[in-house]
């Protein structure tokens, strides 16, 4: 099972059945494919096995990293040896030549040997490594996410309302204003809500919402998800009472129709008897006679925001694995990875050397440099 | 009286139209002035939808990014920087004779496009939009010319222009560079809408169909690269994933659009 959780076929054939179900799952919304056991299994088997891949190379990690330069004495191809004339100053023009172009130099110098390797691109190296412990972390975060709260709070301007236990228990949400924002052009910029948080009357913090800025207590984040106004009209006569209406929605009272909207500049009320249609625009303390001697006295619009309240343990781990995603990726256009080992046989005025880099075109280029450095 | 967007645009369309007949007379003759001078045309065609951009973006206040007008805009930009890079970068004889009609066919359809110029929903209106869709432009238009590579290996391996065609080899490696060099942008482009969507929503992740299909696409070209760097797969093999992953990217840019409508659905 491990073995099989290490294997290149392994994670291919993970990759192209998520590959095949997600396709499925965005033409079926219907079949909720993401919601469904086997899809998460195979999230999981994905994170085992970039898990299980990761230890599996993290010794070669740790090895390459503390590499010492003598083990690379049994690699060297003795059939492709140099000779030269001057070891000690080959030496040292290869030291200053590399060590100009940034490459890390480790050396192991005797008597008789000098055995050094130069090295560079190790942040390029360790990009796939790094990049698939943070997909690890977003995955981990992702299924601690699962275990948030959250709720959607609506409320007026100018009221309160208890948050719910499973966010913040005991507080209250108070909505200061809401105000929608325009810019220089006139077009809407965003939307705004002040509000303040209590506890028991008493005050603990208070703040703005915006889209794009949500506000942040004690873990629990407060975003703009939607807004509206709602209508307060008073009616005497046929169902006498005080009533809070939705916009564009049609209501019937005494045998006639009618609806509320806002228009660019004003609010009108339409009313439909039936046969007639008429559009009243509305200021407040506008009485709109209906038949039965019933009265609609409109008092004042009441507006409410909708704050989408949440609570994420898993948020901040996310957050942090995606900063290593973004470290990661950026990792991908560091230099390439390549490592020279030299042996300098000083007895015998022999020079041999092994690249070793995935980029043959790299490998071509450094022959040359090392073949024009060393005279050949 | 035609407008200057217009105007930038048909110059544009001229220009790649010069360049396609100056590439296919190098492809065949192999004559460097030829390609020189296509090379000087694409460069004045690359500066044109610059331009265009620039026009675009003080027009209507900001970067043409945020709908299917302007991305297309924006695809074709970094489609046109991807193709001078890898033209001038390896020697892919032939390139821009597939490249500039299929340029040039952006050129028309943003011609008979509408330009909405409509401003920015509150939504959109953050730093994260320059960032998102700046690495989206750069992906997709890299793995644009990473598709066409790819044609001209399969043309290659039928044996079509063979003679004139670059080595299957250097093919299949300027493939393999290009989506190197493309995949971190990428992942940025994942990465940042994630973190967007948390900041304006509250959720770095809602399966929306743009989303699952960009990670559909961050998946077939993983795969690639895992097939090629991992498993050794070089040539046909893999090939076929960078067609496929480009195919995903067309249906993320434009199929999603009209066919998934979902949060990304002013795209």
């Amino acid at each position: 099972m491990l073995k099989h959780l290490t294997s290149m076929k392994t994670a291919l054939l993970i990759m192209i059945l998520i590959i095949i179900s997600s396709i499925v799952a965005t033409f079926f919304p219907q079949m909720h494919i993401y919601q469904s056991l086997w899809y998460r299994g195979l999230l999981l088997f994905l994170c085992l096995s970039l898990l299980f891949c990761t230890t599996k190379s993290l010794s070669g990690i740790i090895k390459k990293i503390h590499n010492p330069p003598q083990t690379f004495l049994n690699n060297f191809d003795p059939n492709k040896s140099y000779s030269i004339k001057k070891p000690a100053f080959a030496t040292q023009a290869l030291i200053d030549f590399f060590k100009e172009n940034g490459y890390k130099i480790y050396s192991l110098n005797n008597k008789q040997k000098n055995i050094i390797s130069f090295e560079k691109g190790i942040l390029n190296w360790l990009a796939p490594h790094i990049l698939h412990i943070s997909l690890i972390i977003v995955l981990f975060g992702a299924f601690m996410y699962t275990f948030g709260e959250n709720a959607n709070i609506a409320c007026y301007v100018g009221k309160s309302v208890n948050l719910p236990d499973k966010l913040l228990p005991g507080v209250s949400l108070q909505i200061d204003d809401f105000t929608t924002l325009y810019d220089d052009k006139g077009h809407i910029d965003n939307w705004q809500s002040k509000i303040t948080l209590l506890n028991q009357e008493q005050f603990l913090t208070s703040g703005k919402i915006l889209v794009n800025q949500p506000f942040n207590y004690r873990g629990v984040k407060f975003y703009q998800f939607d807004y509206g106004f709602d209508y307060w009209i008073k009616v005497t006569g046929e169902n006498t009472g005080d009533y809070r209406l939705p916009e564009k929605k049609t209501f019937q009272l005494a045998g006639q129709k009618f609806l509320i909207i806002q228009d660019h500049y004003s609010l009108i009320m339409n009313t439909y008897d039936g046969i007639k249609e008429e559009a009243i625009p509305l200021k407040e303390g506008t009485i709109i006679n209906f038949p039965n001697n019933t009265k609609v006295e409109y008092k004042q619009v009441l507006p409410y925001t909708v704050l989408n309240v949440k609570r994420n343990p898993g948020g901040k781990v996310v957050m942090f694995g995606l900063i290593v995603v973004i470290f990661s990726s950026l990792l991908f256009w560091t230099p390439k990875y390549r490592k020279l080992n030299i042996f300098i046989d000083q007895q015998q005025n022999n020079l041999y050397w092994q690249i070793i880099c995935k980029d043959k075109n790299l490998i071509y280029t450094l022959n040359q440099q090392i073949k024009q450095i060393i005279g050949r | 009286m035609p407008n200057l967007p217009t105007v930038v645009l048909s110059m544009v369309l001229a220009t790649y139209l010069i360049s396609f007949i100056l590439y296919t007379l190098n492809f065949f003759n192999n004559k460097l002035y030829y390609k020189k001078i296509a090379r000087i045309s694409s460069i004045i065609a690359f500066l044109a939808i610059t331009l265009e951009i620039v026009i675009h973006t003080v027009m209507v206040g900001h970067p043409p990014l945020s709908n299917l007008f302007e991305f297309t805009l924006s695809f074709l930009w970094g489609m046109g920087l991807a193709f001078l890079i890898v033209d001038f970068k390896f020697p892919t004889r032939g390139l821009g004779v597939f490249f500039t009609p299929l340029a040039a066919f952006m050129v028309i359809l943003l011609l008979t496009m509408e330009q909405n110029n409509s401003p920015l929903m509150p939504a959109l209106r953050s730093n994260w939009l320059y960032i998102h869709v700046f690495t989206a432009i750069i992906a997709y238009g890299a793995f644009a010319v990473s598709f066409i590579i790819a044609i001209m290996y399969l043309l290659k391996e039928k044996g079509v222009w063979n003679k004139f065609l670059p080595t299957l080899k250097l093919l299949d490696d300027t493939i393999y560079k290009i989506i190197s060099f493309a995949m971190p942008f990428l992942t940025l482009l994942i990465v940042t809408g994630a973190i967007w969507a948390e900041e304006a929503w509250g959720n770095f992740w809602s399966w929306d169909p743009k989303e699952t299909w960009s990670l559909i696409t961050w998946f077939i070209y993983a795969a690639y690269l895992h097939a090629r760097l991992i498993g050794g797969w070089k040539g046909k093999k893999s090939i076929i994933f960078a067609i496929i992953g480009f195919f995903a990217v067309i249906f993320t840019f434009i199929g999603v659009s009209y066919l998934l409508p979902g949060q990304h659905s002013y795209l």
